[in-house]
Formats: structure tokens, C-alpha cells, sequence
């Protein structure tokens, strides 16, 4: 197994480095995040500063403040954008190029954008993961953590990589074939953050917008690990969407696979 | 037209260690390291004339031309450019000057290139008549209205470099700088090319500065050559001189079917002065370096092949880089004998 | 000048010959402009429906702010949405072009890029005024109509002049991208009444990253909430600073950058 792998490995190792390589870069950035969560939480203290009851939809504002820095944790673990990958090897011809070499095209993608993804996990959740461990054992912050639910999380945010990379694996190749823009990334990262729990808790969407977004896999990715961690499931709950979970998984990974296929066979015909 | 004296660009670089444990290194402390690309250059360049900038990839030639463009500020030295110093005036030394790079396009990417002039136009203040009668011109040296109307991202290289060149005079610059204009392009565009430098230098006197590795160019453009070489000038000479000098520089080498090992004296054998041949043996490879005025080829090629057995054997004429190392060689040679 | 004027104008025109080709892209991009709005006003909505007000600000006057502030943004957005480009174009050496013409290198820079999705954003705004006006009892008369359209047009100038001040880093830190980007996302405070915020983000957003100035101020002097003229004087004063702080950056950069080489 690890035979199989390793070639691939390079190729994480190869995006890690390159992440390291400027360090106001890296300090900045980490700042420019902190700053779009503090916005947040910032305007969660106003608003429940405004509200006659200490609690909404189910979330004090303490839980609600736990809830999107652990949403915002879990959407830096699960960071995967292979469309830039895509684009770029498409226009380097690297595409072709792949398709002569022995590691699987996809899966070489895959490890490429771990490698950036470990990059971001240090530089945006290791403070986060502080700030958040320093607050379970300071703060009244609401939340019963437990061994439990952490391992299950740690589970929930290996399918919720897959799901996330294997998704936008599959729209960056419609954009591809379609050789539509910037435009349609924005579209769907903002369809993504409206579903999948980080711009608020879906407990706050009215009926029909909460059944489109079960509908969609994105709460699968954000929303499903976080409220594993914030143990805010009843046990069927826990097993019933990690079993969610698990089929997003497998159906978009066969899903990806087929597309991709089908695009290889059109480009090996027209010669891309 | 050109004044340069004692120009030096020096470059602060830092260095970084390889591998993992040096990036996380170098992210608290790198070391500086100072490069000296120009080193206290000198040379004076009359209007009409057209030069030869030669050196290898790395010597100099780029930076020394973005100084006399404005593009950088020398580190010391004075710079003159039509009376103008063209770091501190830049916007009056561009007026006089026309630059075509290689590698990157003067012109907007998305534009066609007929909507690149017309601006130009407006940028540089040509006047109508002007403007007619250069287009015209163009037309009839590089025949721009095959492509005029399509956006530049949507030219071959040579159209590309034509239309850059016709770009860079379109304003009637007192000097043209060329870095490496002909660079990929086929014969064809390459004539092009020359004609309409000559044309220009002929009709305005316009001064050119042309950056090139290709002999050719040198041979149909310049009547003077600079060759740089580590930051300093090793030679600044006319053409002619460089071609009777070391233009007929020849080396023929040849694979011999077994490894050298007979220290014959090879110059006895051709008949000719021990300092006549330049001998270089690898094993089974031997290279002779001579004068074609002193020795024919053929003769040479005689010689070895009717005293050793020769598989191969190839000639090859001069070539930039060889006399570039020869002159620095000689260079070094006169430094040492003082 | 006129020389300018002319030539922008030939730029201008070619950026929209080009919009009518691309259409379809065009057309995207505005869509997902809009629809990245629709998720702020989404969240708004829904907020309303568990709080009466915010600080004193109800959901119409919330979404007159949220409208307000995205018109000087996207007049910002669409002009001088090449200055993004700075760092990038500083690292691989793309200034030079600029610095052999015998014109002002900024406007060059500038005027190559016409960012037409920005009228989305547009849009959006001009839509939720619309919207808004007629239910909040704002009296629109010439002199409130002239007061706004000054707002946005200082607005947009602060905006520039703190987006080239964190683009002209780009000239000495390898990659100003994020400090760009941290900057900005700060300008989203101002989405907002900043009255909701702890002293601290109040006093940066107006006094020192004068953000307050470009849509919140200005809306409340809109809003009848407070001294228009007054806010007028600041607006004036931080455009004044603020450009001028960035151009000198701007020149400086452009110095460093023809010692350094790229």
C-alpha cells in the first residue's frame, strides 16, 4: 500500500515546501483570516447583544462563538481547491502530460492539494487549535467536548476531505469543459459557504432553504464535523449522518472518476 | 549620443540553503550576498552609429541596457543619453527612445494591434503626417496589415516581433534598444527585421544598441561591437577589426578510432609554427584550432586522417562564445604579463 | 491632460468592445457578483428574525447600509481593479513596459484592466437603494442626491488610495497579496453600523483605517442620524491624506524598484 503511494507522497511534499517559502506571506495571511473571523464573532456579540433571550435556534452566544471557530477549523482542514490545479496544468499541457505517466491523474491532484492543505492547517488551525484548547479548559463556553466525539471528528474530517476535494474535483471539470471563469468559482464558493453551515448555523435556515441544503453535500463537509465536535447530535443523529458522510464519500469519488474518464477519452479523441 | 562613464549596478541577493531545515533557516536569517552585475563600464556612442551589444547569458547586457533605458539607476557612475540622464528624466529620455525586448511584448495583450498604434500615437504625440507616412513605411518593410487587426495575444512570435519593432519607431526614437529582437524567429521575419533597422538608421540616423547572440544580425547591422563579460567591457571595437582578428577562428575535431596516446607533434606534421594549432585530446576525441588563413581545412583534415584512423569528424566556424573566451583569455594573458 | 483624457477613453472603449464579445463570461461573473451579495442580505434576513433591531438599526435601514456600501466599493472595483496586481507585476519585472513610456506609470497600470463584473455589485446596491428609500422617509432632494454621489465618489477614493498604499508594499515584501487582502476584509466592519463594535474597531475603522468614511458615515448623514457636513469634512480630510500618503508610497516603490531590479 504504501508502495502505491509514495509517489504521490512527492507530490505533497513538493506543495509543503513551496508553501514555506515567504514568511511575511504566511504571517499575513494568517492575519487576514483572523480578521474575517473576528468580523464575525464580532457582530454575533452585537447581535445577541440585541436579543431578549440568551440563546437562539438552540446556540447561546458562547456556543455560537465556539461554533464558528470550530466551523472555520474544520473549513481549513478540509481546504481543497483543485480547479486552480486544473486550469494551470491545463494550460501548461501538463494535463496530456499526466496522462503518459503511471500515477492516476486525479489521485496525483489529490495529494498536491494535501500538500497545500497541511500547509494551511499549520499556518491557520494550529493557532486555531490553541485558541480553542485554551478556551475548552478557560471558558464558559457551553459546549460538552468529549474523548468521543474528538475521534469521531477526526473521522468526520477524513470524509469531509474527501467529499470536499472530490466535489470540487468535479465542478472544476465542468468549469474546464465549458471554459467558463472566475465568475463560476465565485458562484460556487458562494453557493458553498451559504450551504454548508459557515455563513450561519443551518438551524437558522427556514424549511425549504434547510432541504436544499441537506440536498447538497457541502453541509456534509462543514456542518456535519463541527456539530460531531460540539456533540450537538443525538447518537442516532451521529451514525446516521456519518453514514451521510461515508456515501457522499464513496458516490463522488466513483462520480469524479467516471467524469474524469469520459474527459480523457473525448481529449485523447479531439487531441484536447 | 551616448555617454557612459564608469557605470557599476550592484545586486544585494540572499541566499537560502536547501532542503527543509534550511527554508525553516532561512525564514529567521539569510545571507547576503552582493553581485556585481555592471562593473565600472565606459564607452561612448556616436549618433547613426549601430552597436553590437555581445556577452554571455548573465555577463551584463540586460542590465546595462535597462540603465540606459531608465528602467534601473546605476550603483555609481555618470549617464548620458542625448544629453538627458535617463534614471533621473525619465519621462524625457523615453520620448527619445524606442526598446524592443525579446522575450516580453511592448504592446497590450488584448488590444489589436491596430488600437495599440493609435494609442501610441496619442502617448508618444506623433503627428498625423507622421504617423501616415511610418505606417506606410511598416507596411512596405514588414507588412503589418496581414495581422493588424487581430489582438497581439493572437500573433506568431514573428508577427509579434514585427509589430513590436514597428511599435518602438513608430515615434521616430533617437535611439533604439534591441534586446535579442531576432531570437526564435525565422529567416524570414529575421530579414524583416534587419530592413527595418537599416531603413530607420538609414533615413533619421537613428542609433541602435542591438543585444543578440546571432552573428548574423551582427554581420548585416553593426559597424561596432561591445562584447561584456562579467560586468566589465572586454572589447569595443568595429566590426571589421573583430572579423579579421578572430573571424576565421576554425575548429575541426574528430573521433579517432582508438584513444590518442602518440604524442606526435601534430604541428610538425602540417607543416606548420607550434603556436599556429590550438590541441585539445579526450581520449579518443581530438580537437585542432587554427587559423583559416594559415591552414585549410582540408589540409588539416588531410593530415589526421592520413595518420590516424577517423570515425567522425565535424568543423565548426567561429562562434560568439568562443571569441568571447578567447578575448577574455587574451585578457587575462595581458594581465599577467605586466 | 487632454492627452490622458483621449487615451483613457480609447481604453475604455476597448474594454467594452470586448464585454460585448465575451458576453456570456461578463454576464457570469456579474450572476455570481450578485449571488455572493444575496448570501450577505441572506444572513441579514435571517438575523432579523431573532432580534427587533441592531443597536437602534432596523432590517430596512440595515439594508440601506449594506446597499450604500457596495456602490463606492464597485466604482473602486471597477477602475482601479489592477492595482491588485502591483506585487505581482513588481516580481516578475512586468513594470518596466510602464516605465519606458513617456507617460505617468499608474494611470497605465490602471487603465489596462476595466473589471466589468464589478457591476454587480453595482447593481446590487442601486437595487437595495431603490428598495429602501421610499420605506425609510429620506427626503430626496437636489442637495441630498448631490451629497450622496460625493460620498460615494470620496468613498471610492479612499478605497483606491488604501488598496495602492497596501499594493505598493508589494515593491519591498515579496507578496503584499495578504496584507491587501487583510486590509480589505477590514472594510467589511463598515458593512455594518460600526456603533455595534467594541471602541477599539470603531476608532481603527475611522480614524485609522478610515473605512467608516467610504459608507457608514456617510449613510448615517444620509439617514438623517447625523451632521452631514460634518461628515463631509472628514471624508475630505481622509481623501486628502490618504491619497497622498499613497502616491508618495507609490513613487517611493517605483524608485526601490528601479535600484533593485526585479
Amino acid at each position: 500500500m504504501f508502495q502505491t503511494i509514495k509517489p504521490y507522497w512527492a507530490y505533497a511534499k513538493a506543495s509543503f515546501t513551496v508553501g514555506f517559502a515567504y514568511r511575511l506571506h504566511i504571517l499575513f495571511w494568517v492575519l487576514s483570516d483572523l480578521v474575517q473571523v473576528g468580523v464575525l464573532l464580532l457582530i454575533w456579540i452585537a447581535i445577541y447583544g440585541n436579543s431578549s433571550s440568551t440563546s437562539m435556534q438552540g446556540y447561546t452566544l458562547a456556543q455560537m462563538m465556539m461554533y464558528n471557530l470550530i466551523i472555520y477549523m474544520t473549513a481549513s482542514f478540509t481546504y481543497m481547491k483543485p480547479l486552480f490545479d486544473l486550469a494551470d496544468d491545463h494550460f501548461d499541457g501538463k494535463v496530456a502530460m499526466s496522462l503518459i505517466k503511471p500515477t492516476k491523474y486525479i489521485y496525483e491532484v489529490f495529494f498536491r492539494n494535501l500538500g497545500n492543505n497541511f500547509v494551511g492547517n499549520i499556518i491557520i488551525s494550529l493557532p486555531l487549535m490553541i485558541v480553542l484548547s485554551t478556551l475548552t479548559v478557560t471558558a464558559n463556553h457551553g459546549v460538552n467536548f468529549t474523548l468521543g466525539t474528538t475521534i469521531l471528528y477526526v473521522f468526520s474530517i477524513l470524509l469531509a476531505l474527501l467529499i470536499s476535494f472530490f466535489s470540487n474535483f468535479i465542478f472544476a471539470t465542468m468549469v474546464f469543459v465549458t471554459d467558463a471563469t472566475f465568475g463560476m468559482m465565485q458562484l460556487n464558493e458562494a453557493v458553498v459557504r451559504i450551504f454548508s453551515g459557515s455563513l450561519i448555523p443551518l438551524s437558522f435556515f427556514p424549511g425549504w432553504l434547510k432541504t436544499i441544503a441537506y440536498i447538497l453535500p457541502y453541509a456534509s463537509v462543514y456542518t456535519v464535523p463541527t456539530l460531531i465536535l460540539m456533540n450537538r447530535y443525538t447518537s442516532s443523529e451521529l451514525w446516521i449522518n456519518l453514514g451521510i458522510q461515508l456515501a457522499w464519500a464513496i458516490g463522488l469519488i466513483i462520480g469524479a472518476n467516471l467524469i474524469w474518464s469520459v474527459i480523457i477519452t473525448k481529449m485523447k479523441v479531439h487531441g484536447g | 549620443m551616448i555617454e557612459a562613464k564608469h557605470i557599476s549596478k550592484s545586486f544585494v541577493k540572499y541566499e537560502k540553503e536547501k532542503g527543509l531545515i534550511g527554508m525553516i533557516k532561512g525564514f529567521v536569517n539569510a545571507k547576503k550576498v552582493i553581485k556585481k552585475a555592471v562593473d565600472d563600464v565606459s564607452f561612448t556612442i556616436q549618433e547613426g552609429e549601430v552597436i553590437g551589444y555581445i556577452g554571455a547569458n548573465g555577463a551584463g547586457k540586460s542590465t546595462t541596457i535597462k540603465m540606459l533605458t531608465g528602467i534601473l539607476t546605476p550603483t555609481s557612475g555618470e549617464l548620458l543619453v542625448d544629453g538627458i540622464i535617463p534614471y533621473k528624466d525619465r519621462v524625457r529620455n523615453a520620448r527619445n527612445i524606442g526598446v524592443v525586448f525579446g522575450q516580453r511584448t511592448q504592446l497590450w495583450w488584448d488590444l489589436p494591434l491596430v488600437e495599440s498604434f493609435s494609442i501610441l500615437k496619442e502617448i508618444y504625440q506623433v503627428s498625423d503626417e507622421d504617423y501616415k507616412a511610418r505606417m506606410e513605411m511598416f507596411e512596405d518593410v514588414l507588412q503589418l496589415s496581414e495581422f493588424i487587426k487581430s489582438p497581439v495575444r493572437t500573433l506568431s512570435l514573428g508577427q509579434r516581433m514585427r509589430a513590436d519593432i514597428a511599435a518602438s519607431l513608430l515615434h521616430n526614437p533617437k535611439v533604439l534598444y534591441l534586446d535579442e529582437p531576432t531570437i526564435g524567429l525565422d529567416v524570414n521575419a529575421k530579414l524583416k527585421m534587419r530592413q527595418a533597422i537599416k531603413t530607420m538608421n538609414k533615413t533619421f540616423k537613428t542609433t541602435v544598441i542591438l543585444t543578440t547572440h546571432d552573428l548574423d544580425d551582427i554581420e548585416e547591422l553593426c559597424n561596432r561591437i561591445l562584447i561584456i563579460d562579467n560586468g566589465k567591457i572586454i572589447y569595443d571595437g568595429a566590426l571589421s577589426d573583430i572579423k579579421t582578428r578572430y573571424g576565421s577562428d576554425t575548429k575541426v575535431s574528430f573521433v579517432l578510432k582508438e584513444a590518442w596516446t602518440d604524442f606526435v607533434d601534430l604541428a610538425h606534421l602540417m607543416e606548420v609554427d607550434p603556436k599556429d594549432i590550438i590541441v585539445k585530446v579526450d581520449e579518443d576525441k581530438l580537437e585542432i584550432g587554427f587559423d583559416k588563413r594559415i591552414l585549410s581545412v582540408a589540409h588539416v583534415a588531410q593530415v589526421i586522417m592520413k595518420n590516424y584512423e577517423v570515425t567522425d569528424l565535424k568543423i565548426m566556424e567561429t562562434d560568439i562564445e568562443s571569441i568571447v573566451s578567447r578575448i577574455y583569455n587574451e585578457g587575462k594573458v595581458n594581465v599577467s604579463n605586466d | 491632460m487632454k492627452r490622458y483624457f483621449e487615451i483613457y477613453l480609447k481604453f475604455l472603449a476597448q474594454h467594452l468592445k470586448r464585454m460585448l464579445q465575451y458576453r456570456s463570461d461578463f454576464l457570469i461573473g456579474a450572476g455570481s457578483f450578485l449571488f455572493i451579495q444575496a448570501s450577505g442580505i441572506l444572513f441579514m434576513v435571517l438575523i432579523f428574525q431573532q432580534i427587533p433591531d441592531l443597536n437602534g438599526w432596523s432590517l430596512t435601514e440595515m439594508m440601506f447600509l449594506y446597499g450604500y456600501f457596495q456602490l463606492p466599493r464597485g466604482i473602486d472595483h471597477l477602475l482601479t481593479d489592477n492595482i491588485w496586481l502591483i506585487p505581482t507585476k513588481v516580481r516578475r519585472g512586468e513594470i518596466d513596459r510602464y516605465l519606458l513610456r513617456p507617460i505617468n506609470p499608474l494611470f497605465q497600470l490602471v487603465i489596462e484592466r476595466f473589471q466589468i463584473e464589478a457591476f454587480g455589485e453595482l447593481i446590487v446596491g442601486v437595487a437595495l437603494m431603490i428598495y429602501t428609500i421610499p420605506l425609510l422617509n429620506i427626503t430626496l432632494t437636489f442637495g441630498t442626491i448631490a451629497l450622496g454621489l460625493l460620498f460615494i465618489v470620496l468613498g471610492a477614493l479612499i478605497y483606491t488610495s488604501i488598496k495602492l498604499i497596501t499594493a505598493s508594499i508589494g515593491f519591498w515584501v515579496i507578496n503584499s497579496m495578504p496584507i491587501m487582502t487583510t486590509v480589505y476584509n477590514i472594510a467589511d466592519f463598515s458593512k455594518y453600523p460600526t456603533t455595534i463594535f467594541p471602541k477599539v474597531i470603531q476608532y481603527t475603522v475611522t480614524y485609522l483605517i478610515p473605512f467608516a468614511f467610504v459608507s457608514f458615515l456617510p449613510a448615517t448623514a444620509l439617514l438623517n442620524r447625523s451632521n452631514g457636513l460634518e461628515i463631509l469634512l472628514g471624508s475630505v480630510i481622509a481623501v486628502s491624506v490618504l491619497s497622498i500618503a499613497a502616491y508618495r508610497l507609490w513613487v517611493l516603490g517605483l524608485k526601490s524598484y528601479q535600484s533593485v531590479g526585479s
